[in-house]
């Protein structure tokens, strides 16, 4: 064989792995180079917007600190949580955390552990807007409309304020957007749809109320397959996806704690309590339920998004590609009225489909080339950015600019000057990681999340000396009973912020027990 | 003792890792033909065109008075304007074969030509004979561009020449490899002939249904080898290939002779699955054709005795394929490494369908870290998902040659899953033992009727 008879592919292999590897990335760039000019100015913004000042808003609140201490625990410790696992949720969220931990020594380069979580759900929502505008192009989109959805998405303030929090909802975004941009390969291979299944189980296993987004998924992927290939491509899908989540349910089962039993925790115990006998949050549709209280919260941060988002449902009526995305969104609402328990970040959920059906209904309203149907686009499209660039900044200004140091944290840092580490603390989630791991506490601090509710700790309990708790969990009827006897017989030592968002630092007194 | 339960953890997880490239990559190659659209498209092929090149299809034959005259008559008559049909049988050994195919070639002047097998030799193999044909035809100085590969029982659909004179000049491959599909499924009891004897229906109703299981395992297993295995390996180039229905470009015969002095090897168990590879070797592409209504429509061995004996062969020739070290000289590493894959594949699936659920049940026993049970289910789950897609190709076949599965049938398969892997390890045990004992002969089991794909190399003794 001489070099003139050689294949293009076959002269390549001659070369260095460097330079295949060099001329490799020279030609993705050189394919992607329009995207890149759309998307990574966007990019940028996206992670300025939502980086600054993530370190002292917003205020801290309690599921950070526990799924924080949950990866602590798995990095240090080796086990799911620090207190007995009680399959609340499925670990995925937290096992990534603490992978990206274990790679990046990510809880001793951080002075606070909710620092470190900040810095996870800056990543995140950088790769979810990424996401965002992958998912927009495969819908159809032109670069600009895809640019448009990806704006929404990345600095409305509503997510910005609950894309700083470390909540898992936000690290299964990017695995639940990543299963559709997959599951809408043009390529329609078997791997692209295996890969949609894998990602879609790393969203359910990361956030599992995520499952009832499956419909949607499997519509789109329905969809988008070739008779050539679907029985193939839908079996090995569903099969690897169900192999995957399987792992979660195998994990209780070869544990012991797959069904309901005396004296351990179970599963299946703790789903049928989180279905059925949790408190409901009431429906969207009830005046002065918990849930339309919550609902006007968010729309205080940001109404463009999220009603937007609702009223361009129907265009999917007019292009068949949107209908599961709309299908996505429109099952998120249907969650809010069904009157059952809507947890605090459900948003979260709405928030790229939102933005990609907006985006979507200028994409149909311009739909062919014709001139005026392009005007109207535009002149839509402008009127959304105007609408978003009169009410955002406002909002998105105290979030970037505040300097106060969140009340929590203030209160961790003058126990950790002035609390012998030998004392027994009763403390708020968000700080057990940096008393146990930064300050070194000994006997550890007790969580008062897991005061009443873990056996364990309650056996070992023998006293209390410190409180460090926000005031409204002192003041709140369902607090911890055990909370609320010590807080009788403490006194506050210092005080941080006030209002129920206010933190204080209780002695209690050692002729107390409990 | 917690060292060696260390110790059993630890090959838990080197085990099970194993077993996890191995179902994943055997996921991978038996859905080739889905992994895009585009290679499952029915115009894949394209329309053939007139045919242009002269060929010859060689027919080994060796005590086949119940099926040669049909045979060679099918194969005469097939639409394809200039080839020659090349009987190969052993006059003094096998008169009445012989007697057959002289008959044929009176009826059909100018089309069959009977080739003597040599009489300078007391072995009686296929390469053999495929090599005395060669010479026969050089020597009649008789004009050909291919040569194809028939066995005695095999009925060649009328358009296959067309097909594969087409395929030669548009992919410009040194080997077509068409399609070999056997079909005999079926639990149903009027597939099978009537036996001789007392209670003849019943026995039937009875042979039919206990041997359902692995029939429709074999059936799919075809299925599966010749529209995907086979095609994807044909895209990487490291090709074993099937033995028969298959056709060599006269280019592609001519360098072997100049590298290895003869055509087909005349010493080795699968010179198919050998000639493959030194295709590779060689730089010869192989086009893999699979076009249902012209695959070469076979049955399985008669027994499951005989599936396993079949096996047994060919899981020793890929020993001795392997041996030879031929592989070695494929022009990349990635080749190489596929290879070994390749010649191993047999046994590593075997081993890998028996061992999934003992790993599991190991693990689960050694109370090994949950991790590790985690690890070890994978492989078994991925088994699951293998059946799964078994039945879905059952329905495929189905529907593909319009016969009809019935509900045993798809039973069948999936509890029939883990005894074939039971039946497959039996064979790979059986072959490397062979091997190891240097019983490299193989004589020809009493198994009439049966359809190897293979080749039959029997070393038969005595006297002639």
């Amino acid at each position: 064989m001489t070099l003139a008879n050689l294949a293009p592919t076959d002269v390549r292999q001659l070369l260095s792995v460097r330079r295949r590897l060099l001329i490799g990335a020279q030609e993705w760039l050189r394919r992607h180079a329009h995207t890149l000019t759309v998307l990574a100015p966007i990019l940028v913004v996206t992670a300025l917007v939502r980086g600054i000042g993530m370190s002292t808003f917003p205020r801290y609140v309690d599921d950070p600190g526990t799924y924080l201490s949950q990866a602590w625990s798995l990095q240090y410790e080796g086990t799911l949580s620090p207190y007995s696992y009680f399959y609340d949720h499925a670990p995925a969220g937290w096992i990534q955390i603490a992978l990206w931990s274990m790679l990046t020594d990510g809880f001793d380069r951080h002075d606070s552990a909710i620092g470190f979580g900040n810095e996870c759900m800056l990543i995140a929502g950088v790769v979810s807007t990424a996401l965002v505008f992958a998912l927009g192009r495969r819908l159809g989109f032109s670069r600009w409309v895809a640019g448009l959805a990806t704006v929404l998405f990345a600095l409305s303030p509503l997510a910005v304020l609950y894309g700083r929090w470390t909540f898992l909802d936000n690290l299964a975004t990017p695995w639940l957007l990543a299963a559709f941009v997959l599951a809408l390969s043009p390529k329609r291979s078997i791997l692209a749809g295996t890969g949609a299944a894998l990602c879609f189980a790393m969203a359910a296993l990361t956030k599992e109320t995520l499952l009832v987004l499956l419909p949607a998924l499997a519509w789109a992927l329905w969809r988008n397959t070739d008779p050539r290939n679907r029985a193939q491509v839908l079996t090995v899908a569903a099969g690897a996806g169900a192999l995957l989540m399987a792992l979660y349910p195998l994990f209780a089962l070869f544990k012991g704690e797959l069904f309901e039993g005396p004296g351990h925790n179970s599963l299946l115990g703790t789903a049928a309590w989180q279905l059925a006998e949790r408190e409901s949050s009431g429906s969207l549709l009830t005046a002065d339920s918990p849930m339309r209280d919550l609902f006007s919260d968010w729309l205080a941060q940001d109404k463009l998004l999220l009603l937007g988002g609702l009223a361009s449902v129907p265009v999917a009526v007019f292009a068949g590609r949107l209908r599961p995305i709309a299908l996505t969104l429109v099952i998120g609402w249907l969650l809010m009225v069904r009157d059952g328990y809507v947890p605090f970040m459900h948003v979260i959920t709405l928030l790229p489909w939102s933005a990609l059906l907006i985006a979507g209904a200028v994409h149909v309203v311009a739909g062919s080339d014709r001139r005026w149907r392009v005007g109207a686009a535009a002149a839509l499209a402008v009127v959304v950015l105007a609408v978003a660039a009169i009410t955002w900044p406002g909002r998105l200004a105290p979030m970037m600019t505040t300097r106060d140091v969140p009340t929590m944290r203030a209160a961790e840092l003058w126990v950790a000057d002035n609390v012998p580490r030998d004392k027994v603390l009763v403390v708020h989630d968000s700080i057990w990681v940096d008393l146990v791991h930064r300050y070194r506490f000994e006997p550890r601090p007790i969580m008062v999340s897991k005061l009443d509710t873990d056996p364990a700790v309650q056996e070992r309990l023998t006293r209390i000396d410190y409180l460090v708790v926000p005031e409204w969990y002192v003041g709140n009827p369902s607090a911890s009973p055990t909370l609320v006897e010590a807080h009788k017989h403490a006194v506050p030592v210092a005080s941080f912020g006030d209002g129920s968002d206010g933190v204080r630092v209780y002695r209690v007194s050692r002729y107390w027990s409990p | 003792m917690p060292a060696l339960n260390l110790l059993l953890d630890v090959s838990i997880v080197v085990v099970s890792l194993l077993m996890l490239a191995v179902t994943v990559t055997t996921l991978a190659f038996q859905l080739y033909k889905w992994w895009r659209p585009e290679h499952n498209d029915p115009q894949r092929y394209g329309s053939p065109d007139e045919p242009r090149l002269p060929g010859v299809i060689l027919v080994p034959m060796r005590h086949e008075e119940s099926v040669a005259g049909h045979t060679l008559e099918r194969l005469a008559t097939l639409d394809h304007p200039d080839y020659w049909v090349m009987p190969i049988v052993d006059h003094p050994d096998d008169p009445g074969t012989a007697r057959i195919a002289h008959g044929k070639a009176r009826e059909f002047p100018g089309r069959v030509l009977v080739c003597p097998y040599p009489e300078d030799t007391d072995v009686h193999n296929k390469p053999i004979g495929l090599n005395a044909a060669v010479h026969r035809l050089l020597e009649l100085d008789i004009p050909f561009e291919w040569i194809g590969i028939a066995d005695a029982e095999d009925l060649f659909h009328p358009d296959l020449l067309r097909v594969v004179d087409y395929r030669f000049r548009r992919t410009n491959a040194g080997i077509v490899q068409c399609g070999v599909q056997l079909m005999n499924f079926s639990a149903h009891p009027s597939d099978l002939p009537m036996p001789e004897g007392r209670n003849p229906r019943l026995r039937r109703w009875w042979r039919a249904n206990t041997t359902a299981w692995w029939r429709a395992a074999n059936v799919l297993e075809y299925f599966k080898w010749f529209q995907s295995r086979l095609k994807l390996q044909a895209v990487t180039r490291v090709m074993p290939l099937g033995g028969n229905t298959v056709f060599f470009r006269r280019e592609f015969l001519d360098a072997l002779r100049q590298r290895y002095g003869q055509y087909w090897d005349e010493a080795c168990l699968t010179e198919d699955c050998k000639i493959g590879i030194v295709a590779s070797v060689l730089g010869y592409a192989v086009d893999v054709v699979y076009l249902p209504e012209l695959v070469t429509r076979e049955e399985t061995p008669a027994t499951l005795g005989g599936l396993v004996r079949q096996r047994v062969r060919w899981m020793q020739g890929f020993i001795q394929v392997f041996r030879a070290g031929e592989w070695l000289a494929l022009p990349t590493m990635g080749q190489r490494v596929l290879a070994v894959y390749v010649l191993g594949f047999q046994f590593f699936q075997a081993f890998t369908g028996l061992l999934a659920p003992v790993a599991l049940t190991l693990a689960l026993w050694n109370k090994s870290p949950i991790v590790v049970a985690l690890l070890a289910f994978l492989p078994l789950g991925l088994s699951i998902l293998c059946v799964a897609l078994d039945v879905l190709m059952l329905r495929e076949f189905s529907r593909t040659f319009q016969v009809k599965a019935r509900i045993r049938d798809y039973a069948g398969v999936i509890l029939g899953a883990y005894p074939f892997q039971l039946v497959l390890c039996v064979a790979a045990v059986w072959a490397v033992a062979r091997y190891a004992l240097r019983r490299n002969d193989w004589v020809k089991t009493t198994h009439h009727g049966t359809h190897l794909p293979a080749p039959d190399p029997e070393l038969v003794g005595g006297p002639r």
